[in-house]
C-alpha cells in the first residue's frame, strides 16, 4: 500500500492579540491510497487547521505555517507556487465543508457551480462538462438530476446540498477527499446515509478519504485508521480497531468513555472529562493534556511525551502509556 | 463561554462609573483613531463657533478693509485679518466664524429635529399598526419621493428665509428615512420574546412602547442622529448657495461662496476659504458618526 | 407576483394625492399676488385694472377650495397647467430640458460604476494596506466636500490653467458627439461625486463580508483563480445590496443638477427646478416636482422588482 499522502512535522500558527496561538504544533501522519483516516478531536484542537493547510487555504493574515512539509504526488504541497496548488485544489484533492448551507455560493447556479471545476481541470466543454455534472449528481443520488442543475442551492435542503458539495469534490477525480466535519450540521438521520455515501463512493474509485470530526463514535463504521489530536498535537495514532479496543491515550480513554454505547449496560454512567480545553495561546507546560488527566504523574507537568510505540501501527504520546497497556494503572 | 472571558465581562461591569466613561473614551479612541479626530475636530468647531464673537475684534457685517485684501493683511483699523478680506472689505475670518455658527447650528438642530420626530412617528406606527400606520407611511413616502434640497428649497420658498424654517425645511426630508428605518427595528422588537414575555405577564401597552420600545430604539436613533448632521450641513450651505436660505447678512458659508464666484480672479481665498470649511466640518462629522456607528450597531455598516 | 405589483401600484395613488395636495396648499401660503407677481417686471408695473383682468382669467378670485378642485380634475386629465414664465404648458417645458440632464445622469451612472466599484474591490481585497487608506481619504472627501464647491475649484482650475471658457453654446449628442461629450463629462463627474463615493463604501464594506464567507472558501478549495473567485463568486454577492441605494442616488442627481447646472451653464431639469423657485412659477414647480415623484415611485418600485428578479433566493421562492 502506497502512502499518497504524507505531513512532516506541520506547524500552522495564528497571530493573536498579543500572543502566537499553535493551532498545530508539530504534527505526522500519512495516508494511504484508498484508506480512510480519521482524525478526531475537540473543537479548537486544531484538526480542521491541519486540514486546511493541506491546500494552503489558511486565512492568510492572521495564519501563517511556520514549518513542515507537505508529501502529495512527489511534491511538497508547501513549497508550491499559487498557480500550481490550485491546479492540486479540485482536481487532485477535493474539499467536503462543514456547513452546506453557506458553503454553496447563493446566486449561482447548481449547474454552475458543478461545471466550473470540470471545465477548468479536465478542459472539458460546457456540453460535456454538464454531462458529467448530471453523472455525479446521479452518484450521490440525487434524484431527477438533470432538471436539479438548473436550480439553486437555497432549493436543496442540508442533506442534499451536503450530496452536491461531495458531487462536487469527488467531480474531477481527485486520489484523496478530505472531508471537514460533513455531518456535524445535518439531522441525525441524515448523517449517517452521507457518511455511508462517501465511504461507498470512495471505496469505488479507490479515493482516499480523511474524515474530520470530533464525534469518535460516528466513525467507528468507516474509518481504517485514526488520529486523535489534542491541543495542537496528535496523541494516539493507530487502526480502528486498535484504538477502540484498546486506547493507549488517557484522552481517548475519557473520549470512548463519554459515548453511550449499544451494547453497554443501561445502568452504565458517561464519564465526561473533566475540565476544559486548553488555551492554544497559553499552553500548560509538559504534556498539554495533564490538568485533566487523572493519570497524571509529575514527569507529564515538566516535559512533553513523546510518542510510545504500542502493538502494530498503534502509538500513543504518553508517559504512562505502558502502564495502561498491562492495565497496571486502572 | 470560555471562563475567563466571563470573569473579564465581570470585572468590567463592576466597574466605578466615572473613570468607566473615560475609560470607554479612551477604548473608544483606540479602536477608532478616525472617529476620535473627527469627535475633537468637531469638538474643536463648536467651540469655536459658540466663541466667535470673542475671538476676533470685527464685526462680520461691517467693511473693515479694503475689498478683496489677501491673507495676513492689515485691518483699517487695525488688527490683523487673518484669512483677508472679501469683495466688500468685511474680514473673511470674522465672517468664516460666523458662518460656521450657522452650519453647526442648522446641522444639529435640523437632524435633532428630524430624528426626534422619525423616532416618535416609527415607534408610533409600528405599535398601533392599521389606519395609523397606512395613513403615515403613505405621508412618508410622500416626503421621501421628492429630492431632498428641492423639497427645502420650496419650503423655505413658502415659508421665509429665516433661519429657523431652514432647520425645519431640512428636517423634514429626514423624518421619512429616520421613520422607516425606527419603524422596522420597532417592528423588529415586538416580535421578539422578550415583549412577548412583558405581554404575558401583563404590561399594558403604553407601558411596554415607553419603557421599552423607545429606550431600546435610542442606539438606532442616535447614529441615525450622527449620520444626518453631515447631509444637514451640506444642505444648507447648498441652500444657501441658492439664495434660498438663511437671509444676509447673516453670514452662511454657502452664501459666502456663492458671491465669491463673481470675485475670484481677483482672490482665490475667497473662494477656498469657505469651501474647505465646508468640506472640514462635513469630513469631521462624518468620521465620527461612522466610529459612532461601528461602535453602535455592526449591522448598519453598509448602508449609506 | 402581478398582485404584489398592483397593490404598490395601488398604494402610490394616494402617496401622490397627499403629495400633490400638500404643494398646492404649501405654494399658496406664501403671502403676495401671483398675478401681482407676473405683471410686476423690472420695466414696467401694471395698473390695477390689468391685475384685476389677469386675476380673473387665471380664476384666483375664486375660492381656494374651488381653485384647489380645478387643479385636481386637470391633473387627473394630465393637464398640469401653464407656466406664466415661459408661457406654455408645464408637461412641453419639461419634454424640452429633460434631455440634457438625463444625458447627465446616464453619463454620471456610467462614470461612477466605472471607478466606484473597481475602487472599492481594489478596497477590499487590499485592506489595511496604504491603497486601502488612500481610497477611504478619497471616498471620504467625495463625501465631505460639497459638490458645488468642487465644481467651482474645477471650472477656476480649467480657466486659470487651460485658459479654457465654459461653452455658451449647447451642443447636442447627436449633432456633435465629441463636443457634447466634452461639456458634459466634468459636470457629470463632479454630479456623480458623492454617490460614487458612496457606492465605493459600500462595495468594500459588502466584498469583506462576503469574502469571509464559507462558498468563497469552497471555491478557492475548488481550485479556481483568484480572478474567477472574486469576479464570478464575490462580486455579484457583494454589489446587489448596492442596488437599494438606487432610490437614494437618483435624488442626489437631480439635487445635485439643480445646482450643479447652473455653474456650468447647461439649461437642464435641474436649471428649470431651480429657475423656476427662485421666480416663483408655482405652477411649474408644482407640476415639475409632482411628476418627478411620480417617476421616482415608478423607479424605485422598479429597483425593488429587480432586486428581486436579480437575487435567485428572491427570484424563486
Amino acid at each position: 500500500m502506497t502512502e499518497i499522502l504524507q505531513i512532516h512535522n506541520l506547524r500552522t500558527y495564528f497571530r493573536g492579540e498579543d500572543t502566537v496561538v499553535k493551532a498545530v504544533d508539530g504534527i505526522s501522519y500519512g495516508i494511504e491510497e484508498g484508506e480512510t483516516l480519521a482524525i478526531v478531536g475537540e473543537s479548537g484542537c486544531g484538526k480542521s487547521v491541519s486540514a486546511l493547510s493541506i491546500l494552503g487555504l489558511i486565512p492568510s493574515p492572521p495564519g501563517w505555517i511556520e514549518s513542515g512539509q507537505i508529501i502529495f504526488d512527489g511534491h511538497d504541497l508547501l513549497t508550491l507556487s499559487n498557480s500550481e496548488i490550485r491546479k492540486v485544489r479540485g482536481a487532485k484533492i477535493g474539499m467536503v465543508f462543514q456547513e452546506p448551507m453557506s458553503s454553496l455560493n447563493p446566486v449561482l447556479s447548481v449547474e454552475r457551480q458543478m461545471t466550473e471545476g470540470i471545465r477548468l481541470h479536465l478542459g472539458l466543454t460546457k456540453q460535456q462538462a454538464r454531462t458529467r455534472a448530471v453523472e455525479m449528481l446521479e452518484t450521490v443520488q440525487i434524484p431527477d438530476a438533470d432538471s436539479q442543475l438548473k436550480r439553486h442551492p437555497h432549493m436543496f435542503s442540508g442533506g442534499m446540498r451536503q450530496r452536491l458539495m461531495i458531487a462536487m469534490a469527488l467531480s474531477c477525480g481527485p486520489q484523496l477527499i478530505i472531508a471537514d466535519e460533513p455531518t456535524t450540521a445535518l439531522d441525525v438521520t441524515v448523517q449517517a446515509q452521507i457518511l455511508d455515501l462517501m465511504k461507498q463512493l470512495c471505496q469505488e474509485n479507490n479515493v482516499a478519504l480523511m474524515i474530520i470530526t470530533h464525534n469518535l463514535g460516528v466513525v467507528a463504521r468507516y474509518a481504517d485508521r485514526i488520529n486523535i489530536m489534542y491541543a495542537g498535537k496528535i496523541i494516539e495514532q493507530g487502526t480502528a480497531r486498535e484504538i477502540y479496543r484498546s486506547p493507549k491515550h488517557p484522552y481517548t480513554l475519557g473520549l470512548l468513555g463519554s459515548i453511550p454505547r449499544l451494547d453497554g449496560r443501561q445502568s452504565d454512567k458517561l464519564q465526561p472529562i473533566e475540565g476544559q480545553p486548553p488555551d492554544l495561546g497559553d499552553l500548560p507546560s509538559g504534556c498539554h493534556f495533564n490538568p485533566r488527566c487523572q493519570y497524571a504523574i509529575e514527569k507529564c507537568t515538566i516535559e512533553y511525551p513523546p510518542f510510545i510505540d504500542l502493538d502494530g501501527s498503534h502509538r500513543a504520546a504518553c508517559w504512562i502509556s505502558d502502564e495502561l497497556r498491562t492495565g497496571a494503572a486502572h | 463561554m470560555r471562563s475567563k472571558d466571563v470573569s473579564m465581562s465581570l470585572k468590567s461591569s463592576a466597574g466605578n462609573h466615572l473613570s468607566k466613561s473615560r475609560k470607554t473614551m479612551w477604548e473608544f479612541s483606540k479602536r477608532n483613531p478616525a472617529g476620535a479626530v473627527g469627535g475633537v475636530i468637531l469638538l474643536a468647531l463648536i467651540i469655536l463657533a459658540i466663541f466667535a464673537s470673542l475671538l476676533t475684534p470685527f464685526a462680520y457685517d461691517k467693511s473693515v478693509g479694503s475689498r478683496l485684501a489677501p491673507a495676513g493683511s492689515e485691518a483699517r483699523a487695525g488688527g490683523t485679518m487673518l484669512f483677508g478680506a472679501d469683495h466688500i472689505g468685511r474680514d473673511l475670518f470674522t465672517r468664516t466664524l460666523h458662518g460656521g455658527r450657522t452650519s453647526i447650528y442648522v446641522g444639529l438642530a435640523a437632524p435633532l429635529l428630524g430624528v426626534g420626530i422619525g423616532l416618535l412617528l416609527g415607534i408610533a406606527s409600528a405599535y398601533l399598526g392599521g389606519v395609523f400606520d397606512l395613513i403615515t407611511q403613505r405621508v412618508v413616502d410622500a416626503l421621501l419621493i421628492v429630492p431632498g434640497l428641492v423639497l427645502a428649497m420650496v419650503i423655505t420658498l413658502s415659508f421665509g428665509f429665516t433661519l429657523q424654517i431652514v432647520i425645519v425645511a431640512i428636517s423634514i426630508n429626514m423624518i421619512g428615512g429616520v421613520s422607516r428605518v425606527i419603524r422596522s427595528h420597532a417592528l423588529a422588537l415586538r416580535e421578539t420574546q422578550y415583549v412577548e414575555a412583558l405581554r404575558a405577564i401583563g404590561a399594558s401597552d403604553t407601558r411596554i412602547i415607553l419603557k421599552h420600545l423607545v429606550p431600546n430604539s435610542f442606539a438606532p436613533a442616535i447614529v441615525l442622529f450622527a449620520v444626518s448632521i453631515g447631509g444637514a450641513i451640506t444642505t444648507e450651505a447648498s441652500l444657501s448657495f441658492l439664495g434660498l436660505g438663511v437671509a444676509p447678512p447673516r453670514p452662511s458659508w454657502g452664501g459666502m461662496l456663492s458671491t465669491a464666484q463673481e470675485f475670484f480672479r481677483s482672490g482665490v481665498h475667497i473662494v477656498l476659504v469657505p469651501g474647505i470649511a465646508i468640506g472640514v466640518m462635513v469630513l469631521a462629522v462624518n468620521l465620527f458618526g461612522d466610529a459612532l456607528r461601528d461602535v453602535l450597531d455592526p449591522r448598519l455598516r453598509g448602508r449609506s | 407576483m402581478s398582485a404584489y405589483i398592483i397593490r404598490r401600484l395601488l398604494l402610490m395613488i394616494p402617496t401622490i394625492f397627499i403629495l400633490g395636495t400638500a404643494l398646492f396648499f404649501l405654494l399658496r401660503v406664501l403671502p403676495g399676488d401671483l398675478a401681482v407677481g407676473m405683471l410686476t417686471t423690472e420695466e414696467s408695473s401694471a395698473t390695477a385694472e390689468e391685475i384685476e383682468e389677469l386675476r380673473e382669467s387665471l380664476g384666483l378670485n375664486d375660492h381656494i377650495l374651488v381653485q384647489y378642485f380645478r387643479w385636481l380634475k386637470n391633473v387627473l386629465t394630465g393637464n398640469f397647467g401653464n407656466s406664466p414664465l415661459y408661457d406654455a404648458s408645464v408637461v412641453s417645458i419639461l419634454k424640452s430640458k429633460l434631455g440634457i440632464t438625463l444625458e447627465l445622469a446616464a453619463l454620471s451612472v456610467v462614470i461612477s460604476l466605472m471607478w466606484a466599484l473597481p475602487l472599492g474591490i481594489i478596497s477590499a481585497l487590499t485592506r489595511g494596506s496604504w491603497i486601502d487608506q488612500t481610497i477611504r481619504v478619497f471616498t471620504a472627501l467625495g463625501i465631505s466636500l460639497p459638490n458645488f464647491w468642487v465644481a467651482i475649484m474645477v471650472l477656476l482650475a480649467l480657466v486659470a490653467f487651460f485658459n479654457w471658457s465654459p461653452p455658451i453654446q449647447y451642443v447636442h449628442f447627436l449633432d456633435n458627439p465629441v463636443e457634447n461629450i466634452k461639456m458634459l463629462f466634468l459636470p457629470a463627474m463632479v454630479i456623480g461625486l458623492r454617490s460614487s463615493a458612496t457606492i465605493t463604501r459600500m462595495t468594500r464594506s459588502m466584498m469583506l463580508e462576503v469574502i469571509s464567507q464559507d462558498y468563497v472558501r469552497t471555491a478557492r478549495a475548488k481550485g479556481l483563480s483568484p480572478a474567477t473567485v472574486i469576479l464570478r463568486h464575490a462580486l455579484p454577492n457583494a454589489s446587489l445590496p448596492v442596488l437599494t441605494l438606487a432610490a437614494l442616488l437618483l435624488a442626489a442627481l437631480v439635487d445635485g443638477a439643480v445646482i450643479i447646472e447652473v455653474i456650468f451653464n447647461l439649461p437642464g431639469l435641474g436649471m428649470l427646478i431651480r429657475e423656476s423657485i427662485t421666480r416663483r412659477d408655482y405652477e411649474l414647480i408644482q407640476g415639475i416636482i409632482l411628476i418627478l415623484a411620480a417617476f421616482m415611485m415608478v423607479w424605485i418600485l422598479i429597483t425593488d422588482l429587480l432586486y428581486a428578479w436579480l437575487d435567485p433566493r428572491i427570484r424563486y421562492s
